[in-house]
């Protein structure tokens, strides 16, 4: 589709209007949402300059080409600040994929199915809750805001909905870089999260029954190396998100499970990696704990949507690249996006967090965030928590959903520490070294398995 | 080993046999890892270990107290066959003791090697297994009487010589199996069977709710890094465990386990805190109680803020209550003769050195300051344990009876050595005075003397509750996110060693701990700094489980008990620690204090270095200090310790 009414800029000054004026909606040509829940497509709701990069950078970086040092000043402005940084000065190649505007390939189909269904019934309760217009009851599941009024409902998009499935179980492998791109620590931890409320695959409703009052159940357990092995924490998070969730542990040395604050969420987990409880899914703290959030922009930009699935490789292992050891990034591909949120929030409710503000990334096609970045208290950039989403299918192969659709969800991330040139890389593999597969929507007894005291004294070794 | 040893040891083994059998026959997810550390210890204090090498407690001269005494010269003289009447004929025993000092002033308590290998097994949705190979190796880093034994207990194990049911030992290894169970999880059940540690309670080194494992001392004693608590030393032991899950805040869980006392560490060995001469028949005590099952139950709740536990255990006491043994030296049987109808080799003593006894001569307690000293530092009353002996050994009985009689008539003022006895009710000595010169009567006659000492464990029942609770404040107050953890229990009629008594000390025991838990960020640049503070209360043991009526004994004075201290009536504790990590967390510094109400404390700073996946170095300090022999660090004073593991995992 071309459609040359439009000079070049002019999606530029549309977005820029739409931010000054605080016009919220998503699209260009049309509004967003109406047109996806009609066609299921997006290309309508652009100009082609947003289309594809080559009509964009009018020819100078075309998809199906990579990203180098040589050729990223094309698509600065495309970059958040840390991956051009990566480009410029790393050796960090990324490769450009055509845009995706089948938006059935950006969520799990029940998820859209629930986000179409119940889009304009989510409001912000007095306290700041999302809530369900008319009954004020727990959200109902799907993305509470389609077209957020304000910084808030931004993130509140994230902090319900972050893996747009009701359960995950989550085979992580991770590597810990130095600036010297030496390998210094390597984990593998198994993440399980089922959430309480919003749930949209479920036959039994939105709510999990009993559990009304919470948001979801998060629990992480460490499977390697062998003295981190058996730690296990569990996170039970209210639904009221001016509340820190329940945070209960098992370490191997204590042989037992404990309490434990939670407000401490802005240190490593375990030694050299660089990812922090705040950090996940741009949004790990409860959203009220925040304040000042903000929509600070509105833009096209570079974002891993697709082609970030390698079930081609053994254990779905990415290839790496780049950095002084040639090791230090995964192979990415990048599409352009045609509309992101930009958002800011500082940690208000931390006086003492080392983070001073965060800056998030928001493509309006699904609310995910494909860049985040953190600054210190001086404002100085600190770090930047990438992450690559995209379906599960590659050429003939596919991990399909009980439906027999190819699954979609998070595939990797570069957690990277500006400040140290550290880098921590992770993926989600296929299973772990004991033996536990990824999955979702499943094992159906998650609950008993994995999310209880129970589970996680078991789970200890 | 015996066809019932076998018997045992074979279903101990069933539930790792079974999954070895399981993995070579069908498909197992199996994943290993393990590590393997140097841990050493230098010793910066300048007192050995007073309970090595026949007491060093004493060394050098000791008077003797018969000496200088008419009646105790005149009644030794009866007693070696001498004429009383011509006192200027009388062979008198040495005016001193000349107590032999062994010590070799080594400086290295600890060198070491640990190797531990893990296997996770999946079998399948419900069904894993765990099996971690835990193998200890000591180096000859004290030379005692020969080389030390450091982990040979006879009691158990797949060659019978050991401490645990799964474990295979010599005198400087042993390779054991603290964890091979299986569990199975189907919904709300989780089983675990097989062997295994069962931790509950949440206060961190006062051991409250923690009774349903003893503890293993033989390789570092307790005295190892402070932040790890009592992982390494909790002694496991088959059992089946499970656990219900009722409804979304309560829990039941119960558990069945097979008998594992606590394991002294060995006479001889460089952390032992029991008096060389005496040795630790647990070998003996345990054949008593290795079929008993100990059970447990408790429930859990969970409430928001408020945590809540309430359990009850049904077990035999891991903990010895130790009681003499007969000495069975039967080579001085004739030259005794019978004394209230027992020879010589059925009381308690050995002459040392002599065939039948275990310790060379010179390495046995001499003289009553060495058994004042010993009994005083072991918690003990010395003077009591002199009655103790008479009533349950009739020789010594006969013989102390023989002292009061032949004394009193050589006394002309007819009072003898033992003016106050109550034969009747079994007393003879009822004060130091009376008691010293009778001790030295024993070692004059028998020179240096050893025993043995046989651990039993008996029954009682453990009721207990804990909660903990969480404040929330505002952001940066001391409120904020405040974890409060409270723990009880009450034990009716539990069982002390009663100066070693055939008949233990029996009293109803309270014990509480408080505990408060806080992460405090103090800076923007640090990870929060984590503090904890604990107070623990035991209303008739001390820390270590000394009962309090038996202990504050020295050398010259017996011991009259502590019932209370400053804070009021039993024994307490404070914990305190603070963990500071760096922002990589590749560093972090730990500092524990432990104070005793009564005198002392334990300082141990601590440094832990983890510059890669594969390296970890820890290093610390152990201090402590003892005002005297009330306080719990006395008999292990002598510990002021540097150590430093070097670790690489795979």
């Amino acid at each position: 589709m071309h459609i040359k009414k439009y000079d070049f800029d002019y999606s530029r000054r549309f977005f820029l209007e739409k931010t000054t004026k605080g016009l919220m909606g998503a699209g260009v040509l049309t509004s967003l949402w109406p047109l996806i829940g009609n066609t299921g497509e997006i290309g309508k709701a652009y100009p082609e300059e947003l289309q594809s990069l080559e009509a964009y950078t009018k020819g100078k970086v075309k998809e199906g080409d990579v990203i180098t040092a040589d050729n990223v000043e094309h698509v600065k402005d495309l970059l958040d600040p840390v991956a051009y940084l990566q480009v410029t000065q790393m050796g960090r190649r990324i490769k450009v994929v055509p845009q995706t505007k089948d938006v059935t390939k950006l969520h799990p189909h029940d998820f859209l199915e629930a986000t179409l269904k119940n889009q304009g019934q989510a409001v912000l309760d007095a306290n700041g809750n999302v809530a369900v217009k008319d009954t004020g009851k727990a959200w109902i599941g799907g993305l509470p805001f389609l077209n957020p009024q304000s910084g808030l409902e931004a993130l509140a998009n994230l902090t319900l909905t972050g893996s747009h499935h009701d359960q995950f179980l989550y085979a992580a492998r991770d590597w810990d870089l130095s600036a010297q791109g030496e390998v210094e620590y390597a984990y593998e931890l198994a993440v399980c999260e089922k959430n309480a409320v919003g749930l949209v695959s479920s036959p039994d409703g939105a709510y999990l029954q009993g559990h009304e009052d919470k948001l979801k159940y998060s629990s992480v357990w460490f499977v390697t190396p062998n003295d981190v092995k058996g730690t296990s924490f569990l996170n039970i998070w209210k639904y009221d998100q001016r509340e820190f969730p329940d945070l209960f542990g098992y370490l191997p040395a204590f042989k037992r499970v404990r309490r434990f604050p939670s407000n401490q969420r802005f240190e490593p987990l375990v030694p050299g990696i660089t990812v922090f409880l705040s950090d996940f899914w741009a949004a790990g703290d409860p959203m009220l704990t925040w304040g000042n959030h903000k929509i600070v922009g509105r833009q096209p930009m570079l974002g891993t949507q697709s082609d970030a699935w390698w079930g081609d490789k053994p254990n779905w292992e990415p290839p790496v690249h780049g950095g002084p050891k040639g090791n230090t990034f995964w192979d990415t591909s990048m599409e352009l996006l045609p509309e992101v949120l930009v958002i800011e929030a500082e940690p208000t409710g931390f006086p003492r967090a080392p983070v001073g503000k965060k800056r998030v990334w928001l493509d309006v096609r699904n609310m995910v965030y494909v860049a985040y970045n953190t600054f210190d208290r001086k404002g100085e950039l600190w770090k930047s928590f990438e992450a690559g989403w995209s379906q599960q299918a590659k050429g003939d192969k596919a991990n399909l959903d009980s439906k027999g659709r190819p699954d979609w969800g998070p595939m990797h991330v570069h957690s990277y520490d500006v400040q140290s040139g550290r880098m921590s890389r992770l993926y989600l593999a296929e299973q772990l070294s004991n033996g536990m597969k990824a999955e979702y929507n499943g094992p159906p007894d998650a609950y008993d398995k994995y999310l209880t005291l129970q589970a996680i004294r078991r789970l200890g070794t | 080993m015996n066809k019932r040893r076998l018997l045992k040891v074979a279903v101990a083994s069933a539930v790792p046999a079974a999954m070895l059998w399981t993995a070579q026959t069908m498909a197992v997810d199996v994943a290993i890892s393990g590590f393997i550390r140097e841990e050493a210890a230098y010793r910066i204090g300048q007192e050995p270990n007073p309970s090595l090498r026949g007491s060093a407690y004493a060394k050098g001269p000791q008077t003797n107290t018969v000496r200088g005494n008419p009646v105790s010269e005149a009644t030794y003289a009866a007693f070696t066959g001498q004429d009383v009447t011509n006192p200027a004929s009388w062979v008198l025993p040495p005016a001193q003791f000349q107590k032999e000092d062994f010590n070799n002033d080594e400086r290295w308590n600890l060198m070491a090697t640990r190797a531990e290998v893990d296997f996770n097994l999946k079998f399948n949705e419900n069904w894993t297994g765990f099996v971690k190979v835990r193998g200890y190796y000591t180096a000859d880093i004290i030379d005692e009487y020969g080389k030390p034994n450091n982990f040979k207990t006879n009691m158990t194990g797949l060659n019978g010589d050991c401490g645990n049911r799964l474990e295979v030992c010599d005198r400087n290894y042993m390779i054991d199996l603290p964890a091979a169970y299986l569990d199975y999880n189907n919904g709300p059940l989780w089983v675990r069977v097989g062997n295994q540690q069962i931790a509950w309670g949440e206060a961190l080194f006062f051991r409250v709710a923690d009774v349903a494992n003893g503890l293993d001392l033989r390789r570092h004693s307790f005295l190892d890094y402070a932040s790890e608590e009592y992982a390494d030393e909790r002694t496991p032991s088959p059992a089946i465990r499970m656990s219900y899950n009722l409804t979304q805040q309560w829990e039941v869980e119960t558990f069945l386990q097979m008998f594992q006392p606590t394991i002294h560490p060995r006479s001889g060995s460089p952390y032992a805190f029991i008096n060389s001469p005496y040795q630790i028949r647990d070998d003996i005590g345990f054949d008593d109680y290795e079929d008993f099952v100990n059970g447990g139950i408790r429930f859990n709740g969970q409430f928001d803020q408020l945590g809540l536990q309430f359990f009850m255990v049904s077990r035999h006491n891991p903990d010895p209550v130790y009681r003499w043994g007969a000495g069975g030296q039967t080579a001085l049987d004739p030259a005794f003769g019978m004394i209230n109808g027992q020879v010589f080799s059925e009381q308690v003593f050995r002459a040392s050195g002599l065939p039948g006894s275990p310790v060379p001569e010179g390495g046995g307690t001499y003289g009553s300051a060495d058994w004042m000293g010993g009994a005083a530092l072991g918690g003990l009353d010395g003077v009591e344990a002199l009655n103790v002996l008479g009533r349950d050994f009739p020789f010594i009985g006969g013989f102390l009876t023989n002292i009061a009689g032949v004394s009193a008539m050589l006394d002309p003022s007819g009072q003898g050595m033992l003016p106050n006895a109550d034969i009747a009710n079994g007393i003879w000595a009822t004060n130091v005075q009376e008691a010293l010169p009778v001790f030295d009567m024993f070692f004059s006659i028998l020179g240096d003397l050893d025993a043995d000492i046989i651990s039993s464990y008996p029954a009682e029942n453990v009721f207990g509750a804990g909660g903990n609770y969480i404040f929330y404040a505002e952001p940066d107050t001391l409120l904020d996110q405040l974890v409060v953890r409270f723990e009880a229990t009450y034990t009716p009629d539990r069982k002390w060693t009663n100066n070693v008594a055939r008949d233990p000390l029996t009293q109803n025991e309270w014990i509480t701990a408080l505990a408060f838990e806080k992460y405090h960020r103090f800076s923007q640049n640090y990870p929060a700094t984590f503090f904890s503070l604990q107070w623990m209360h035991k209303t008739a043991s001390d820390f270590v489980g000394r009962p309090l009526s038996t202990i504050g004994g020295t050398v010259t004075k017996r011991a009259t008990g502590k019932p209370k201290g400053w804070l009021g009536d039993g024994w307490d504790g404070f914990s305190f620690a603070f963990q500071q990590p760096t922002p990589d967390l590749k560093w972090r510094y730990d500092f524990s204090v432990l104070y005793d109400i009564f005198g002392g404390y334990l300082i141990q700073p601590a440094v832990r270095y983890k510059p890669s996946a594969a390296w970890t170095v820890e290093t610390y300090a152990t201090w402590m200090y003892a005002k005297n022999t009330e306080s719990v660090f006395a008999p292990i004073e002598w510990t002021d310790e540097v150590g430093m593991r070097v670790g690489y995992q795979f």
